[in-house]
């Protein structure tokens, strides 16, 4: 079972919640934040103390111990929920990598600057581009740097929707826990201090405004907020903040985009909240593009979450297959397109009263071959199949004729080679061509936070009036804003996890110690 | 002198159903841990047990074997799966005094009709 701290109840009581959050003397006097005076450093005493602490399990997370523990420094990751893995673990395991062994095996022609274009397209131009070139600089060496750890890869190579050409590998089990297990079982062995149910409560500064630790609940429950002991731990080094994003954060998810309401469910982890992000803000983080707030495409409204949907979707209906309006059997946007063009389209899909009208995608055995979830949608009638066109038809209630004739229009498009509907890529089109069919209803889900923190290329945090890094403060990951821009595209949030979290970790470890005080 | 019998009588019963309806426990553990609390409290009574409390009588290993499925849905396992391993609390699934759903069907619609709420 999971890592547990033994709690002393011998050690007494430290006082509690918000009485140690320390603040500059500048974020005092502009944001009064609900906390005490600066404490000097050698007052404070903490019940540990390691180099740098991890806040957060997942790829950043993860990444950023493992490379800083490879540095020399000892590590100390916490995670408030009761398991490792944050999102990542639950994710769809997919990473876009420019310049992998497999592309050049397949005679795939990649490049840094054709990964930097298509992410930029796909950010509307909103992304910050010097993070951008370091995650995409970043991705066939940390590749690698994950198969060393124990990774395994699916033999060939993919193509999501906004990518130019295929660059995407995925774990052989469709899952980031194919990426997340062996990271956290080479964290235990090499003597990273790993804990569950240890929520952070707020950051610790000493009396010049550097964060040298963070306040915990220790044995937390999640989300049972009266659960936990309070604990101090002090970071030599610094703190890495690697939290993810907010997607299961309902009321601070509306209040960025009121149009993110309850009635959209989320493919996020239950404790994807905005908790962590507001601890970093109260000290003085800049954050950035909060309101860029991604929705996944391939969602299924059948199942909870990511489901097995999302998978078949993204490997067979969308690059094999053709989405329709269920009332008119026509298709509507183009299929590869990003996913906020995605989603965006199939959000248009309403009746009169303004409640949707699931689309159906949809594909035959042929377009499915690769579809990993296939047999657990169809078990759990999430996806479902059919003999004939018109028996889908039936099944979903299409206007038959007219799905036949979207049928035979789309084939000739795939003869042409262009689809002078939507513009969609056709390299990888497939004529639909006999059954048996498979069908799923689609409806997006909150996915993913492009905005967060703010941070430079040595991922350090940067203040939002001074626009100098918060000393002691790194972030990585979802936590972090400005890589993606407008909209991320598929398989970049696992490549900028790992290749973020890496550095975060190295330079951390690269950082002078400073001197704390233990218990 | 009866009114005083009474009162008491009342309190006392309150009391008796208050503690019934506080602390239910399963028959299993009603036969074999009887009414010793701290067997399982190992963190004092008002605070939730770790999980070293349900593992001085419960293996994982034997657990994920006993729940084992075919190859097809070994991941499924609601003791060794996918996302988590073995690693998963057995508080997240299993309740004591309140029952309790698979962590699992957060996300999933796996069938557990074995399980132990």
């Amino acid at each position: 079972m999971s890592d547990k701290q033994q709690i002393s109840h011998r050690r007494r009581q430290l006082i509690t919640g918000g009485a140690a959050l320390a603040v500059t003397g500048l974020g005092a006097s502009l944001a009064k934040p609900v906390s005490a005076a600066c404490v000097p450093a050698e007052e404070i005493k903490f019940d540990e103390v390691v180099d740098i602490i991890v806040v957060g399990s997942g790829f950043a997370g993860m990444s950023a111990a493992l490379q800083a523990r490879e540095a020399g420094a000892s590590v100390m990751v916490v995670d408030k929920m009761p398991v490792f893995g944050g999102n990542s673990t639950i994710n769809g395991g997919a990473m876009a990598v420019a310049g992998s062994p497999l592309q050049q095996q397949n005679g795939i022609e990649d490049s840094v600057d054709t990964m930097v274009a298509d992410m930029l397209e796909a950010g509307r131009g909103m992304n910050d581009v010097e993070m951008l070139k370091l995650v995409c600089h970043g991705t066939a060496e940390s590749c690698q740097w994950l198969t060393d750890y124990g990774v395994k890869w699916k033999p060939f190579v993919q193509h999501f929707g906004g990518h130019s050409l295929p660059r995407i590998l995925q774990t052989v089990e469709s899952s980031g826990a194919g990426i997340i297990r062996p990271l956290v079982k080479a964290a235990k062995k090499r003597g990273i201090d790993m804990r569950t149910q240890t929520k952070l409560e707020s950051f610790i500064k000493d009396d010049q405004g550097r964060v040298t630790g963070i306040e915990v609940k220790a044995n937390y429950f999640f989300p049972k907020e009266r659960s936990g002991v309070t604990r101090r731990y002090g970071a030599r080094k610094g703190v890495i903040m690697a939290t993810g994003g907010f997607g299961r954060d309902i009321e601070y998810r509306k209040m960025q985009q009121p149009k993110l309401t309850k009635e959209l469910d989320s493919t996020n982890h239950p404790g994807a909240n905005a908790d962590a992000l507001k601890q970093m803000m109260l000290i003085g983080a800049n954050p950035i593009h909060l309101d860029q707030i991604q929705l996944g495409p391939w969602a299924s409204p059948d199942e909870k979450g990511f489901g097995t949907a999302s998978q078949f979707n993204t490997i067979a209906t969308y690059p094999r297959g053709i989405v329709v309006d269920a009332r008119t059997g026509k298709r509507f946007f183009n299929e590869l397109a990003d996913r906020k063009a995605r989603a965006d389209a199939i959000m248009t899909r309403r009746d009169a009263q303004g409640q949707p009208v699931y689309p159906i995608g949809f594909t035959n055995a042929e377009g499915a071959s690769k579809a990993q979830t296939l047999d657990w949608g169809l078990k759990y009638n999430v996806i479902k199949k059919a003999d004939t066109l018109e028996e889908l038809a039936e099944i979903y209630a299409i206007p038959a004729d007219a799905l036949k004739a979207q049928v035979e229009s789309w084939n000739k498009a795939v003869d042409t080679g262009e689809d002078s509907e939507f513009g969609r890529p056709m390299q990888k089109a497939m004529k639909l061509e006999q059954g048996p069919w498979y069908a799923v209803r689609m409806w997006p889900k909150v996915h993913y936070c492009m905005g967060g923190v703010k941070v430079n290329t040595r991922s350090e945090v940067l203040h939002l009036v001074s626009y100098k890094p918060i000393a002691g403060l790194y972030a990585a990951g979802e936590a972090t804003g400005g890589i993606h821009g407008a909209s991320r595209l598929g398989a970049c949030a696992v490549a900028e996890g790992v290749v973020t979290g890496r550095n975060a970790g190295q330079m951390c470890a690269s950082s002078k110690s400073i001197m704390l005080k233990q218990v | 002198m009866i009114k005083l019998k009474a009162v008491l009588a009342l309190t006392l019963g309150c009391l008796l159903t208050l503690s019934a309806q506080a602390v239910e426990v399963r028959d299993h553990h009603k036969e074999v841990i009887g009414k010793d609390c701290k067997t399982c409290h190992d963190n004092g009574i008002k605070q939730f047990p770790s999980d070293q409390s349900c593992l001085q009588c419960h293996d994982a290993d034997d657990l994920a074997e006993q729940t084992a499925r075919s190859e097809e849905d070994k991941w499924q396992n609601p003791h060794n799966n996918l996302h988590y391993g073995k690693e998963l609390p057995c508080q997240e699934c299993h309740g004591e005094h309140q029952p309790k759903q698979p962590m699992c069907n957060n996300c999933h619609t796996f069938k557990f009709d074995k399980h132990k709420k």
